[in-house]
Parts: C-alpha cells; sequence; structure tokens
C-alpha cells in the first residue's frame, strides 16, 4: 500500500526514458517498433502508478505519439490506413496490459496486506497471553490502530462509555460481554484505499481477539478462585475433624478426673484427689496451649495484617521461653547455646515467643522423659539468625520432613515411628504446632525446616532475615560507667 | 481488718471460683458482673466512710454492656487504688493500653489462682505510691540496690552502672515485682520523644543483664515480658 506512492517517480522515469528513446531513434527505426517501446514502457509503468494514472498515460502516449510521430507529423491526422490500425492495436494493447499489470500488483498488495493482518493477530495473540494488565493491552491494541491510520484511537474499559460512544468506535467484546471501546478519532493517513472495509473489519478482529482473551482470562481467574474455594473448605474441615478429635482426648481426661472428684470426693484419700487435680490442671493447660495455637492458625491464614513487629532480642525471647520451659517440664534438660553479640531481630515478640514454645514443646513430647534439649541460636550469615531446637527422641522419616508442617499432620500414623515409645499420651496434640510455627516463620520472611540431629534426634532449625540494625544513640551525654 | 477487693467480672462460674478462693485467704470480696454496676459499687463505698472503700479492682476486660477499658480509665480518674486487669490472649495488645492507662499488672486468662494471688500481693504493696514512700531498696540474694545512695551492690561489690542503665534499673525497682512497658520505661528513661524507640530497652536491658545476672540469657531478676515491658522479680 505504501509502496505505492512512494515508488510512483518510477513510473514517471519510465515514459520518461521511453520518450527519449523514441526522439533518439526517431526516422532511425520503423514506427511499429517504436509503438511496441511504447506499449512496453506502458506495461512497465503500470508497476507503479494507480489504476486511472496508467489507464491516462496509456491514452495520453497513444495520442501524443499519433502527434509526435504518425505522419503527418504535428496534426492528429493519419495518412496511411495501416497507421490507423497500428494506433488502435496499441491503445488496445496498453490499456489491456497495464490493467492486468495493475491488477496483478494489487492482487500481490492484497496478499501482503493479508499477511501483515495474519501477522498482527498472531503477534497481538501472543502479546496478550505474556502479559495481564489491561492498561498493557490498551497500549498494544491503541498501537496497532495507529499502524491502520488511527493514532488518535483510545482504548476506554468503562463499559458506561458504550453508552454514548462516538460513531467511528469499535467495541472490544468477548462471548458474553462487552469489556470496553476503542474510540478511533480522526483517520490521519487514508493508507486503506485498498479495502476501507477489509481493514476496518481487521481492526474490529483485533479488538475481539483482545475481548477473547479477556474473557479467557476472567475464566481462568475464576476457575481458581472456585478451587481455592474448594481447597480451603477441604482444609476446614480437615482442620474441623482434627479439632474436633484433639480437643476430645483432654475433655475426656477432665470430665474423668473432675468426676471422680464429684462423685466419691469423700472417699477418696487427699492423695488421689491431689493427682486428680494434678491432671485436670495438666489437661486445661493442654487445652489452653491447643486453642491459642487454633486461633493464631486461624488468625494468621485470615491475614497478616495483625503482626506487630518491633525490635526484639533474640536473647531475651528465648530466655522467656525457657524460664517458662522449666517450669512446665520438670526433669527435662534445657542446654542453651547463643552467639554473644546476635543483632536484633524485627519481629512480632508474641508470636515468636509462641514458635518458641512450640518447638520446645514438641522436643520434649518426642523425647524419652528427662534427655537433653539442645537450643542452639547462631547467627550463621551476617543476615540471617538461626534458632535450632535438638532432641534427642526417635527423629523424623525423610518422607515426613516437610508434610509434618501441614496441620495435623502427625508422624505417629506411620506404623514404624514411635512404636519404641510407650507413653502415648504424651505425643497427642502435636497435629498443630508446627503448622503454626510455619505460619509465623511465613509473616517474618524466616525459613524453617527439620534436619537429623547430629546424634540421632531431630532438630527443628528456623532462619530469621537480619535487617539494617537501628541506630542506638548516645543520649546520655557521657553515658559510660 | 482484712482488705476490701471489688472483682468485676462478668463470667458467673469464674467469679465464684475466684470470690471463694480470695474468701479463703481472707480478703472481703465484692463481686461484681457490669461496668455500671461497678461504678456504683466503688463511688457509694467512697462516699461511706473510709474504712469502706476499696482497697483493690480486679477487672476483666471484656464486660456486656462495656469494654472494661472504660470502668479502668473512669476509676483511674477518680480513684487511687490498684487496678489489675484479667484479660483473655486476644487482647494482648489491648492490655500493654491499659498498662499505659495505668492499670497496675495484668493476667491472662486463664491463670491459676496462685498466681492472681501474688499479683495482688505486689499491687498492694506498691498501693498508694503518693502516700507511702516509693521503693527505694532492693535486696535480692547476693543483689542490693539503694536507689537514694546511687549504689548497686553485687556480693558486696559494688558494681558500675552508666547514668542511663542506673535510671533504667531505678524505674524497674520502683514497680519491682509488677510489670513496667517498654512505654513507660522509654518515657521515664529517655523522654517521650523516644517512645518509639523500643531497641533503646534492648540494647540497655542487654547491658544490665550482662552486670547483675549470673546467666545473662536465663535472667533471674530482670524478666522479659514478650511483647509488654519488663519486671524486677520480687526478693523471695
Amino acid at each position: 500500500m505504501l509502496k505505492l506512492s512512494k515508488h510512483r517517480w518510477l513510473a514517471w522515469l519510465i515514459w520518461a526514458l521511453a520518450w527519449g528513446l523514441m526522439f533518439a531513434l526517431d526516422e532511425t527505426i520503423s514506427l511499429g517498433s517504436m509503438a511496441l517501446l511504447l506499449v512496453l514502457a506502458s506495461a512497465v509503468a503500470a508497476l507503479w502508478s494507480s489504476a486511472w494514472a496508467s489507464l491516462f498515460s496509456s491514452v495520453l502516449s497513444v495520442v501524443l505519439f499519433n502527434v509526435l510521430f504518425v505522419p503527418p507529423k504535428f496534426t492528429f491526422h493519419v495518412h496511411f490506413l495501416h497507421d490507423y490500425f497500428l494506433l488502435i492495436t496499441m491503445l488496445g494493447v496498453s490499456v489491456v496490459v497495464s490493467s492486468l499489470m495493475w491488477r496483478l500488483r494489487r492482487a500481490a498488495e492484497l496478499e501482503h496486506l493479508h499477511a501483515t493482518q495474519s501477522e498482527q493477530l498472531r503477534s497481538l495473540s501472543d502479546q496478550l497471553r505474556e502479559n495481564q494488565d489491561l492498561n498493557a493491552h490498551a497500549q498494544l491494541l491503541e498501537g496497532l490502530m495507529a499502524v491502520w491510520g488511527y493514532p488518535q484511537a483510545r482504548v476506554l474499559w468503562d463499559t458506561h462509555v458504550t453508552q454514548h460512544a462516538q460513531a467511528f468506535s469499535l467495541s472490544v467484546r468477548g462471548k458474553a460481554q462487552q469489556f470496553g471501546v476503542v474510540q478511533l478519532g480522526a483517520q490521519t493517513q487514508p493508507i486503506d484505499h485498498l479495502e476501507p472495509q477489509a481493514s476496518h473489519a481487521h481492526m474490529q478482529a483485533l479488538c475481539d481477539l483482545l475481548g477473547l482473551e479477556l474473557e479467557r482470562q476472567q475464566a481462568i481467574r475464576s476457575a481458581k478462585l472456585a478451587n481455592e474455594e474448594a481447597q480451603s473448605q477441604k482444609l476446614r474441615n480437615t482442620l474441623l475433624t482434627a479439632i474436633a478429635h484433639d480437643y476430645r482426648t483432654p475433655l475426656a481426661n477432665l470430665m474423668g478426673a473432675a468426676s471422680v472428684i464429684h462423685d466419691q470426693g469423700s472417699r477418696l484419700p487427699a492423695t488421689r484427689v491431689g493427682e486428680l487435680s494434678h491432671t485436670i490442671l495438666d489437661e486445661a493447660q493442654q487445652l489452653n496451649r491447643m486453642t491459642n495455637n487454633t486461633l493464631q492458625l486461624a488468625r494468621l491464614d485470615a491475614s497478616a495484617l495483625d503482626v506487630r513487629k518491633d525490635w526484639e532480642s533474640l536473647q531475651e525471647l528465648v530466655g522467656s521461653v525457657i524460664h517458662k520451659s522449666k517450669q512446665r517440664f520438670v526433669g527435662a534438660q534445657f542446654h542453651i547455646d547463643m552467639s554473644p553479640h546476635l543483632p536484633l531481630l524485627h519481629c512480632d515478640a508474641i508470636l515468636v515467643v509462641q514458635l518458641l514454645e512450640n518447638l520446645i514443646e514438641n522436643a520434649v513430647k518426642y523425647s524419652p522423659a528427662a534427655t537433653r534439649i539442645d537450643i542452639q541460636v547462631t547467627q550463621p550469615l551476617a543476615d540471617q539468625v538461626r534458632v535450632c531446637v535438638r532432641d534427642q527422641g526417635p527423629g523424623i522419616p525423610d518422607a515426613w520432613k516437610e508434610r509434618v508442617f501441614d496441620a495435623f499432620a502427625r508422624v505417629d500414623t506411620s506404623p514404624l515411628a514411635f512404636e519404641s515409645h510407650g507413653d502415648h499420651t504424651a505425643r497427642r496434640g502435636v497435629g498443630l504446632g508446627l503448622a503454626v510455627c510455619r505460619a509465623i516463620a511465613r509473616v517474618h520472611d524466616a525459613k524453617i525446616w527439620i534436619e537429623d540431629a547430629p546424634q540421632g534426634g531431630t532438630a527443628v532449625c528456623v532462619a530469621f532475615p537480619v535487617r539494617h540494625q537501628p541506630e542506638v544513640a548516645d543520649v546520655m551525654m557521657g553515658d559510660t560507667a | 481488718m482484712s482488705l476490701k477487693v471489688l472483682l468485676v467480672e462478668d463470667d458467673r462460674e469464674l467469679r465464684q471460683t475466684l470470690q471463694g478462693a480470695l474468701q479463703v485467704e481472707g480478703y472481703d470480696v465484692t463481686v461484681s458482673g457490669s461496668v455500671a454496676d461497678a461504678m456504683a459499687v466503688l463511688r457509694h463505698s467512697s462516699q461511706a466512710s473510709p474504712a469502706e472503700s476499696f482497697d483493690i479492682l480486679i477487672l476483666d476486660l471484656g464486660l456486656p454492656d462495656g469494654d472494661g477499658s472504660t470502668l479502668l480509665h473512669w476509676a483511674r480518674q477518680h480513684y487511687a487504688l490498684p487496678i489489675l486487669i484479667i484479660s483473655a490472649r486476644h487482647d494482648e495488645w489491648n492490655k500493654v493500653g491499659l498498662l499505659d492507662a495505668g492499670a497496675d499488672d495484668y493476667l491472662v486468662k486463664p491463670f491459676s489462682i496462685s498466681e492472681l494471688l501474688a499479683r495482688i500481693r505486689v499491687a498492694l504493696r506498691h498501693r498508694g505510691t503518693t502516700a507511702v514512700a516509693p521503693i527505694t531498696h532492693y535486696k535480692d540474694g547476693e543483689i542490693e540496690i539503694h536507689l537514694q545512695r546511687h549504689e548497686v551492690l553485687l556480693q558486696g561489690q559494688a558494681v558500675k552502672l552508666t547514668p542511663t542503665e542506673f535510671k533504667l534499673l531505678a524505674r524497674l525497682v520502683r514497680s519491682t515485682g509488677q510489670v513496667v512497658t517498654h512505654r513507660q520505661l522509654l518515657l521515664d528513661v529517655w523522654g517521650d520523644e523516644f517512645v518509639e524507640h523500643t531497641h533503646y530497652l534492648r540494647v540497655y536491658m542487654a547491658q544490665l543483664r550482662n552486670k547483675l545476672e549470673d546467666n545473662p540469657t536465663e535472667p533471674k531478676r530482670l524478666l522479659t515480658e514478650p511483647g509488654v515491658g519488663y519486671r524486677l522479680r520480687e526478693s523471695i
């Protein structure tokens, strides 16, 4: 299309050459040969000129040929009958050849146009798939409209606009709904002279492509949502079943102990009442911890918005957890190995304490009574602080090292694990602890994983990222000892 | 004469349990189940003879006719009695706000009766810090602190503290046995433009522990209340 106007000068050149040659060879060659030269020029010039121009120039050249070369020269008269034939044949051949040439060229141009159009459709489709952003889509489409002579084309997503859409606008629509309109604006370059209808149809096809792609993305999104909804429904059901199961055991023990005191209190020896009330206290504390974990997991799953981070000292947090754990697990031997000069962590103290408590509780539960529990706090990398809690229990099979972090996963469902441990009651209620730990680690951009402890047993490690430390200015003048 | 306790708690079971336990310990317990009722009881008792007024208020946060914090603010404006908050765990941050607003201490539900009695004893010891001379002396095992003499002794040896360390320690000594929030410590030791600079506390507490604790990782006296503040353990 564009080639036509660019190469029009070539047609003029051909005509000039032909006429120059004819003047040069006048009287040297026969009139018939000169006529053939003109027919050739007319045919070649038709390659680069429009249909009407080549027809006009063919007729004009025949007339001029008659005036300038056919005797008597410089008149419209023709002396000889055979010269009439020559002129008429020449006119006929010129017109036929130039119109054939023009049609040939037009067919080639149309083919080129269609190739361009399908290439545009294909590349648009690719680009739409790569990018999900509406603004980027609009820019792509506007760019393509500019190629077709509408540089002011604007994509409007607001579907309300369609109500007062302008005359020159195309709609961006899918099968079921309209997403927006393209307002074409003024056409600056009338380049679609070949088939204006076809290029409008093509622009609409581009819009339709976008519309279908938007519809497809919408369908994918809603399918994903539905899938997530189903997943979370499934998780909720699993959680509810598991919570119900986990709560029943301590509740049964509570009920049992309390009802014995209630029904037989007067007949029981004082030591037995003491034991029973101890059971009640233990089970109530167990229920309390499970409730805290369950609530925390639900809260963290719902949103991370409630996390209140501040600069905290891991030494303090670990210290306070150990202080409480020593009171809770009398007999367990805690060994703490903490690097001096640890950096401060930007974290939620309450959540990190809960994480550490869960790790220690698990370590105690999964170890033989009164064995050593190691708590190691190190800074292996400049930007990482790592807490590892090691027990001397039976360890966790590799296949379970990831799965134990799922809510209510339990290693003791495997028949091989923990068979050697008689005390079954010590192990219940672990289902949620590590899931909570993982959720807490996640809101702190920390990693949590399980490895085999060097001397057997399990090590659960958490790696917290270290942020740029805050400045502590020496606000008190002369604040030295 | 026995000490008078006003217990504001809307759960009937817990109220009865606590009332019974406190009576066994010799306290004279009045119970109330709502903000409005508690206000009326407090007002009535203060209008009667001074002997009738309460010695301590134990306050649950979730009450049927309003938040316990309403009662706390009101009571703080009108009375000097110590206030002990009992709350459920999800009130964690609310709790810090209440301590900053003038509550003396808090307990997270569920708690054991021995914890409650210990907190009541501490709160009563600090009762009327305006009338009674403030605590300026602390002695626990090998450590002895004289605030007026600016002296800290560990195993009879003087410990050198920086002025800031001493101010921080002094603030904790004045509230021995009670939790002091981060905000209160930063405000009293560094000043009001530093109340957000929690990291100052971490650094200076670590220095204090290094100087005063046998094992700074497992402090015996300078205790951490994660997310809330610090507590200097009562001497036993």
